[in-house]
């Protein structure tokens, strides 16, 4: 039955198929880091998280089957304590972060649009920052906004300004890392951004100049409609790698103040590296992902109906 | 033909990714079975080794190359690097130690372990011997590895610097060091306060509080203190000088919401509200503060030494007995062993030994040495005055039990209650230490429950 469906609607296909294993070769590539580095650990991952798992200690690692889910929404035990507070500094970042890293991101990509000298060069310095690593990108913001001795407060000083505890307070913390994050990750949306603007027809503007737009009306009534899509997915991929923050406050805060800039990635970490309980990172993991498909479901959803509308 | 190349070609990649598998996995088997072979190949007297005495070293170690691995990434690694050079020109064994510092130590140790590219020996903090243990890191020191020690070894330590390293019935570790906290004073602004400074005893009570007021009247900041690691160890030796503890002998019981744990935190909240620049945070930031004369005294972990030393002002004092009876935090440093091989511990053990007997000369990192021996020493004052200095402050060293993974269970709890309290965030501190103190019985438990 399936063979005669097959022959009758698609013969095309058929003949197409046969005609080598070309096509998965130029996938096999990809297949292979796809199936090792993601869905191999993922569902390893969902593995794990239904035992007590020390990669240490293969003779010791009981099933416990839902429990590390069960502990999470337990309000008596300590895991719910963690990874709730985690999550609210997570959420905490989002709001702090995505704003910003997306505006600015935008801002500067129609700057970097515009048509002046030394345009490549700026485009360039823009997006250094994003080539280096979260340490070394951590390690000089730490040494900028340290309390003692930090570049920061040391021209404060000079200035006759009250030094600041950026590190140790709220919402200063917050600021640093939101700041070091901007540098460090700002050139990547920039990028997408300026791709799209330079995807938007030039007649647009022409025609929207000779009907007396300003600028500014250019821009919310052309660049930003035709953005929308871009703009979507630059939401999107910023609000999950914001929640995906971990190095900032590793090296900058250590979580503090008061496990305030502790992070859910942070949480995960300590459980599964520091703690070697990994099962329970496992599941703390899963939790989180299952969060971010809601949240850019959610996106989309969103700015889809804005669109509709 | 063309099909047959075509349908080969991945099944040639999949070959050639297997075959590079294997390589790797061989590769580090090889060591091990070039160095299982060593002994053997010399044929070792199976008689001279056991009977050796003090100081000789078992002839496995004949030859071999070891690492060791550290936490010392200060001014104390440099030391522990140069001892290891030292070691690896004077034996007569041909061994060569190479010393390897790195923060995260217990991180890397562990990704070595699963890995299986663990080093042959480690530095490692006597508070993580037992989770390193269970976690199959730490190799057990055998009474045979441990006869180049010399016999009865254990009584030149103090009692508890040598149980710690005892984990369920079994010598994991060997120690090296203690470090308790130091009381560091600024000559200068004691000299400009009109006070004597203190001397190789613990300050009394009095003293110290006369000393704060004196330093505050002369119109300076007396004492710089933070928050974090600064403020949590403040919190335990006050707590036990107050005559609480953190937890029961054990190590089974949290109980650091005790009426003295409250009266210390209170002691150190009044101090720091009253007598402290404002200072809050990870990474020293009130060891900055004394370096900078923004305080007269600084209470903090002696690694601090070799970089305060070259400061004029530097003072040195033991810990001050503010509560009822003596009591200072302390950690210590301790030798373990990471591999199973026969001639590499053998190695490591001789190495220990040499150091152990040398430990005089590690002093001058900073440290104050476990045996009494060497901390009897008259030579010490002049190999490291400043740990000659605060030495009395080794008698009263206060450590938790040695119970698997019991550090975090206690300060990840209490720590932010200590910080909260002293920042002003945590009000009703009873409250908040009984509850953070139930948390910590819940992961004791737990632990208790996973490495059973």
């Amino acid at each position: 039955m399936q063979d005669q469906v097959v022959q009758a609607t698609a013969p095309a296909v058929k003949k197409h198929r046969k005609s080598g294993i070309v096509p998965y070769l130029f996938i096999l590539p990809h297949s292979i880091f796809f199936l090792a580095f993601l869905a191999y650990p993922f569902f390893y991952g969902l593995y794990i998280s239904l035992f007590q798992f020390d990669y240490l200690r293969p003779e010791h690692r009981p099933f416990v089957g839902f429990n590390n889910y069960l502990q999470v929404f337990t309000p008596t035990t300590v895991q719910y304590r963690d990874f709730w507070r985690s999550m609210s500094n997570t959420g905490q970042f989002l709001l702090w972060s995505v704003i910003p890293l997306v505006i600015v991101a935008l801002l500067l990509a129609v700057l970097l649009n515009g048509k002046y000298r030394g345009r490549n060069m700026f485009r360039m310095i823009y997006f250094a920052p994003y080539a280096l690593s979260v340490t070394v990108a951590s390690i000089l913001w730490l040494w900028i906004f340290q309390r003692e001795g930090g570049l920061l407060n040391h021209y404060l000083e000079i200035v006759g300004l009250p030094t600041i505890n950026w590190l140790g307070r709220m919402p200063e913390a917050w600021i640093s890392i939101t700041i070091a994050t901007i540098w460090w990750t700002i050139g990547f949306n920039t990028v997408i951004f300026l791709a799209a603007l330079q995807e938007i027809p030039t007649s647009l503007y022409e025609a929207a100049a000779i009907d007396g737009a300003s600028p500014v009306q250019q821009f919310f009534n052309i660049t930003i409609p035709m953005m929308r899509s871009v703009l979507i997915f630059v939401i999107t991929i910023t609000m999950i790698a914001s929640a995906n923050l971990f190095g900032q406050p590793y090296i900058m805060t250590a979580g503090g103040p008061v496990q305030r800039t502790e992070t859910i990635i942070y949480r995960i970490f300590i459980e599964g590296i520091g703690r070697g309980q990994m099962g329970r990172a496992a599941a703390m993991s899963i939790l989180l992902a299952i969060m971010l498909l809601f949240l850019t479901a959610v996106n989309f959803k969103v700015f889809g109906q804005t669109e509709r509308s | 033909m063309k099909k047959i190349i075509s349908n080969l070609v991945p099944v040639l990649i999949l070959l050639s990714l297997i075959l590079s598998a294997c390589a790797s996995g061989g590769a580090t088997q090889a060591p091990t079975q070039a160095a299982a072979e060593t002994p053997t190949g010399q044929a070792t007297s199976p008689t001279t080794a056991p009977e050796a005495a003090a100081g000789t070293c078992n002839s496995k170690a004949q030859g071999q190359s070891i690492e060791m691995w550290s936490p010392l990434t200060g001014p104390d690694g440099d030391e522990m690097s140069t001892l290891a050079d030292r070691f690896s020109k004077e034996n007569t064994y041909g061994i060569k130690v190479t010393h390897v510092a790195q923060p995260d130590y217990i991180t890397k140790l562990e990704a070595a372990a699963a890995a299986g590219g663990l080093p042959a020996m480690t530095v490692v903090r006597a508070i993580n011997v037992g989770q390193e243990a269970e976690r199959n890191v730490l190799k057990p020191m055998t009474s045979e590895v441990m006869t180049v020690l010399g016999t009865n070894i254990g009584s030149d330590f103090p009692d508890q610097l040598w149980k710690v390293g005892e984990y369920k019935g079994q010598h994991y570790s060997f120690p090296l060091d203690t470090h308790a906290l130091v009381m560091y004073y600024n000559k200068d602004m004691f000299k400009a306060a009109g006070m004597a400074e203190p001397g190789p005893e613990p300050w009394t009570k009095t003293q110290f509080e006369d000393a704060i007021a004196k330093l505050s009247a002369s119109g300076v900041k007396p004492i710089a203190i933070g928050t974090a690691f600064q403020a949590a160890t403040l919190f335990q030796s006050l707590i036990v000088q107050f005559g609480g503890s953190l937890t029961n002998p054990e190590g089974t019981k949290a109980t650091y919401n005790s009426d003295a744990g409250v009266k210390a935190l209170e002691y150190i909240k009044n101090l720091r509200d009253k007598y402290s620049p404002d200072i809050s945070g990870a990474g020293d930031p009130e060891a900055n503060a004394y370096k900078q004369g923004q305080a007269a005294i600084m209470i903090h972990g002696p690694w601090h030494i070799s970089d305060i030393v070259k400061l004029s002002f530097a003072g040195f004092a033991p810990f001050p007995t503010i509560g009822d009876k003596p009591a200072v935090w302390a950690g210590s440093h301790q030798l373990g062993l990471t591999s199973d091989d026969p001639a590499k511990q053998a190695a490591a053990m001789c190495w220990i030994a040499w150091l152990s007997q040398h430990s005089i000369d590690w002093a001058k990192a900073g440290q104050i040495p476990a045996r009494t021996s060497v901390r009897t020493d008259p030579k010490l004052a002049e190999v490291a005055a400043p740990i000659a200095a605060v030495i009395k402050n080794a008698d009263h060293a206060i450590m938790l039990p040695q119970v698997a993974a019991l550090e975090g269970a206690l300060w990840d709890q209490f720590g932010p209650v200590v910080d909260g309290y002293l920042t002003g965030e945590v009000t009703n501190l009873k409250t908040a230490l009984d509850e953070a103190a139930a948390r910590s019985q819940q992961t004791m438990d737990e632990n208790a429950a996973t490495y059973k």
